[in-house]
């Protein structure tokens, strides 16, 4: 159970005292006042788009309401059982060994005196949405608990879950039920009895068909570690995260997008070994839930790339397969699905021939920078309640982020739709090369021609109407090695002391020399030797030091004692330019503009609308003021 | 081989810190520039020349466009640190979704309030100098008056006297337009100087830097009748400018970077909404209509030259930033509105190398000795990247240039070969001399 100050499901306090107290307390009620119909606005998010790795502490949206609205109507009549009605189908043994959870949870009277008096109107404030009118904690939306998260809707859930952890039930008819975020108060009398006796059929081995919502709702007790004999071990409860998503893939793609990303997780947070397992098989079956790149890509980098989804490829990429293209419909469709397959054969042969070339792989060429992750709620889109709060992936290299990467991949992918397009007899044009080059070009298009076969060479009109294209077409090919650097030293020193000039200039310290440079251009210095650094104001050390603090008044030097002191900083100045008769501000520039001029750098800066001293001169100054004379 | 000695001298440790640290993100340093500046002299000179312009009571309009991180904003900040230092005020803003010339929600606006933000002067280059600027202002008058009525600050007269210089220089701006509203709040200030009402200071201030959202706000708290918005920031960026010249400071630099943002505008009516505004802004600015007034912009060539979406696709914009019919590559004409900014060629970079490696050893205790084969292998591994040819620009190659600096530092037994992974180039032949100074290396 989370401690009090548990954030993994949004709730940061659920009975703090304080001024905060009282709204959560009123949350808390309304959520667990017994025999209240669940309201359409409670529903939280799909899981099917809920995102995932949605920061936990995400409010819900406006759009929770409306989508649960959405639901068809037989849904919403299947959704809303009233809870006593689902606890009397019960057998009687049953219920009164597992007792109502509305009595178990009851409201308190103080908490639903308060939850009353901070809706006045008779009846009117149970009609309310549930977060409507509810007063914002200081947090804002980010300290109400999250859809659907931990809190005590989840606290509820795995109460019930580990109270009927036991239950069987040995035959019941078949019951439909689809409900977003499913709980057992949604659960009308027949669809109970299906879901205990789907549950022992599944925990027998026997996979029987059933509505998807029934599958979430086992997968919520697995999370929470509920199992047959009532605690589960995490090793049990991945392997069976993970059973039922293989039995139960095939029937609904939503699965793929949650099942083993639990299961990775639930490693994760209990250091159960082969993490990235679940995310193994999830890929071996050709699948990349949407906006599961970024998760899955650390365990793509380490596969051959002729063994990732297509979808990974073109998300990589970022690339749009185009809808219209000539050729006809069929054909063309056929082609670009051939073009899709020949882009990632491509993309695995430049990948091979660059790391035998020792460049590195293709994901690689452009060194993306290895991220720390921040830690993260386990299990996104879970109602979960348990004891980890958080878990922390390992750093990944941001794949995604590479601009380079992404349009190299793209323009491959253009390549092979080209190709495809041209061995198809269709008009095309020749992309641009994607900032792939020659070497790499040559690479991809060998296996072009090899997977889809030889394309003619482009010659559409478009080409030779083009005089951009025509000089590009005259323009010699590139050569097939990165071309060879070459510098001229002299012309290299020319250009340091020019350039050394050019630094002066604009450090102030050629005396002489106009703002526009209409000067003439200096005489070039040596150029046979590597440049110079741009002279010190002075060439005595200390001399700095010494003439910035001759060109202080006393009225500057006591400020910038203060200044050095550091304490009450704008009321000392103040002070001290009220009795000196003039404002804070004139000695304060004074002395910067002082420390410009003597050490090219200013002495102070505005933190927090007050004068701080930069730090890297709290010593030096110190010392200065020390030795000066009064 | 040519060995490149240790920095003497140097910039201060901080300094380099600041600097190794920006180039190290990507980002342009804020200090310093002055030790890794390299080249541009043909846009450095011409900027500078502006700043000529704007001192003499001119105004001038400058594009700077380049690729991202080809160097629009070290330019800029560079031109920011020269402004500076010539006694110019320069205040500065990044364009955004949130901040544009004109829009819904106060986009315009959200970009005046980000400049009066960062208004900064030599004393205060940080920004919110507005206040401090104002408070030199009102002493150098009381003390022009001391010196010249020889008042004393609590003599009767003085008061007057001081209010009679303020209203010389409001007087000026009434023949501008909304000068009339400008000059009430600088005398509000005034007035909240002389009675002490640190809260009708405040007041002032907060309206100029157009805080104010409603304009009964603004009349009770200053009895004036209108605040700056979307429609009219500009024309008060203008009074700023000219108020700037009149307190003693050469004029104001206006630098907007990231413009690509205007580009990137989705809504067809927003973007030419925008590129209205800046259409205003040029034929003000170079018409001679505004004085004492720069304005800067940082863009990407998609920025200035698309078809659909850019400047170009604004016929009146494109016709007023196209470039000379007769400038081609080696003839520039930079008197032009636009100033497109060149890859480095390999001697620039060569030198931006070298000084980055002198920062480096003067903020290290052990600093990496490189000679000029070894930038020169290390230029050759940045050319072999894939896709160097289309996308490598200085922003990458500085940023693993100082990423081997520290590698080199931290681990002394490492070269410069060894890190890079190649082979170290082959001795000359001495038999073969200068190849015409050319140094070729074949990796």
């Amino acid at each position: 159970m989370p401690g009090d100050d548990d954030v993994s499901g949004g709730y940061v306090v659920r009975r703090a005292a304080g001024s905060l107290g009282v709204a959560r307390e009123v949350v808390s009620a309304e959520l667990e006042l017994p025999g209240e119909k669940p309201r359409a606005t409670e529903a939280p998010l799909p899981p099917a788009e809920a995102a995932r790795g949605t920061p936990p502490d995400r409010a819900p949206s406006p759009t929770a309401g409306a989508r649960a609205h959405s639901t068809p109507p037989d849904t919403q009549a299947n959704a809303a059982p009233p809870k006593a009605q689902g606890n009397a189908a019960l057998p009687e043994a049953q219920a009164n060994a597992a007792p109502p959870a509305a009595q178990g949870n009851a409201a308190p009277p103080e908490a639903r005196a308060a939850f009353t008096a901070s809706f006045p109107g008779p009846g009117a404030a149970w009609e309310r949405p549930l977060w409507a009118g509810v007063p914002y904690p200081g947090g804002g939306w980010a300290a109400l608990p999250s859809a659907p998260g931990g809190g005590p809707r989840a606290e509820n859930f795995v109460a019930q879950a580990r109270r009927w952890a036991a239950r069987t039930q040995e035959w019941a008819e078949p019951a439909a039920f689809l409900r977003y975020y499913p709980t057992y108060d949604y659960l009308n009398a027949a669809q109970e009895r299906w879901y205990f006796c789907w549950r022992t059929r599944f925990r027998n081995g026997d996979a029987a068909a059933t509505d998807t919502s029934y599958l979430f709702l086992l997968a919520y007790e697995l999370v929470n570690l509920v199992g047959p004999g009532g605690e589960l071990s995490p090793a049990a409860a991945r392997d069976d995260l993970m059973r039922l998503w293989r039995a139960y893939r095939q029937q609904d793609a939503v699965l793929d997008a949650y099942l083993p990303f639990w299961a990775r997780d639930m490693a994760l947070a209990h250091s159960l070994g082969d993490v990235d397992a679940p995310l193994g098989e999830l890929l071996d079956a050709g699948q990349v839930p949407p906006r599961s790149l970024a998760d899955l890509l650390p365990v793509l980098a380490a596969r051959p790339m002729e063994r990732w989804p297509l979808a990974a490829l073109t998300g990589l990429a970022g690339h749009k397969a185009r809808a219209a293209t000539p050729g006809g419909v069929a054909a063309t469709h056929v082609s670009m699905a051939s073009a899709l397959e020949a882009a990632r054969q491509a993309a695995a042969d430049l990948d091979v021939s660059l790391r035998a070339a020792g460049r590195g792989g293709l994901l690689d060429m452009f060194a993306p920078q290895e991220t720390p992750r921040a830690p993260r709620a386990p299990f996104p889109g879970a109602l979960y309640c348990g004891p980890i709060a958080s878990v922390q992936d390992p750093p990944r290299r941001d794949y995604l982020g590479q601009a380079p990467l992404r349009a190299a991949l793209n323009g491959l992918i253009r390549r092979a739709e080209a190709h495809a397009r041209a061995v198809n007899g269709g008009a095309f044009r020749r992309p641009d090369a994607g900032g792939l080059d020659a070497a790499s070009l040559a690479v991809v298009d060998a296996a072009l021609t090899r997977v889809l076969g030889a394309a003619p060479e482009p010659s559409s009109r478009r080409v030779r109407t083009t005089a951009a294209r025509r000089a590009e077409l005259a323009a010699p090919p590139e050569a097939s090695a990165p071309p060879v650097v070459r510098v001229n030293l002299a012309r290299a020193r020319r250009l340091a002391a020019a350039s050394q000039v050019t630094a002066a200039l604009l450090a102030g310290a050629l005396a002489g020399v106009g703002m526009a440079g209409e000067s003439a251009p200096p005489a070039a210095p040596d150029t046979t030797q590597p440049p110079a650094p741009i002279p010190p104001a002075s060439g005595a050390p200390g001399a700095p030091e010494a003439a910035f603090l001759g060109r202080l008044n006393p009225l500057e030097r006591a400020v910038l004692g203060v200044l050095v002191g550091g304490e009450r900083v704008t009321e000392r100045v103040g002070a001290l330019a009220r009795e000196a008769g003039t404002l804070p501000s004139l000695p304060l520039d004074a002395i910067n503009l002082a420390a410009d001029d003597c050490l090219r750098d200013v002495v102070w800066e505005t933190v927090d609308e007050e004068p701080r001293l930069i730090e890297d001169w709290r010593d030096p100054l110190t010392r200065l003021l020390e030795g000066a004379p009064s | 081989m040519t060995q490149t000695e240790p920095a003497r001298g140097g910039p201060p440790r901080r300094i380099a810190a600041a600097i190794l640290n920006a180039l190290m993100a990507g980002v342009v340093p804020r200090v310093g520039l002055e030790h890794i500046v390299v080249g541009r002299q043909t846009e450095v000179t011409a900027l500078l020349r502006d700043l000529d312009t704007v001192a003499d009571g001119g105004a001038s309009f400058r594009l700077i466009v380049g690729r991202y991180g080809s160097g629009k904003s070290f330019l800029l900040h560079l031109l920011r640190a020269q402004a500076l230092a010539s006694g110019f005020a320069v205040c500065d803003a990044d364009l955004s979704p949130e901040r544009r010339l004109t829009g819904g929600g106060g986009a315009g606006l959200g970009t005046y309030r980000e400049l009066t933000r960062n208004f900064s002067t030599r004393a205060r280059p940080d920004g919110a100098a507005l206040g401090s600027v104002f408070e030199r202002w009102l002493a150098d008058l009381q003390a022009g008056v001391a010196a010249e009525s020889g008042l004393r600050p609590t003599d009767p007269g003085f008061v007057g006297a001081v209010e009679a210089r303020v209203l010389s220089v409001v007087t000026g701006m009434q023949d501008l337009v909304h000068g009339f509203d400008f000059a009430a709040v600088l005398m509000a200030y005034w007035r909240g100087h002389a009675l002490a009402d640190e809260g009708l200071k405040d007041a002032a201030l907060r309206w100029l830097r157009g805080e104010y959202a409603l304009k009964s706000e603004a009349r009770a708290a200053l009895g004036v009748r209108v605040i700056i918005d979307d429609d009219t920031w500009y024309d008060y960026l203008k009074l700023l400018a000219y108020f700037t010249h009149a307190v003693g400071f050469k004029g104001l630099i206006v630098m907007l970077d990231e413009a690509v943002n205007l580009y990137k505008i989705s809504h067809a009516g927003a973007r030419e909404a925008n590129f209205e505004k800046l259409l205003t802004i040029l034929n003000d600015t170079l018409s001679g209509r505004a004085a004492h007034l720069g304005l800067v912009l940082g863009g990407t060539p998609q920025f200035l030259d698309d078809q659909r979406r850019g400047l170009a696709s604004y016929e009146a914009l494109r016709s007023r930033l196209s470039s000379s019919r007769f400038a081609r590559e080696g003839l520039e004409d930079t008197s032009g509105p636009v100033l497109r900014l060149a890859p480095l060629e390999p001697e620039e970079l060569f030198v931006l190398l070298e000084r980055i490696a002198a920062v480096h050893a003067a903020q290290t205790a052990n600093p990496a000795r490189l000679s000029a084969e070894d930038l020169t292998a290390f230029m050759q591994e940045e050319a072999n990247r894939l896709g160097a040819r289309a996308l490598q620009t200085p922003r990458e190659v500085t940023r693993d240039f100082v990423s081997v600096l520290n590698l080199l530092a931290a681990n002394p037994g490492e070269t410069l070969h060894s890190i890079l992974g190649v082979l170290p180039p082959a001795e000359p032949d001495a038999e073969a001399g200068d190849a015409g100074g050319f140094a070729d290396f074949t990796l």
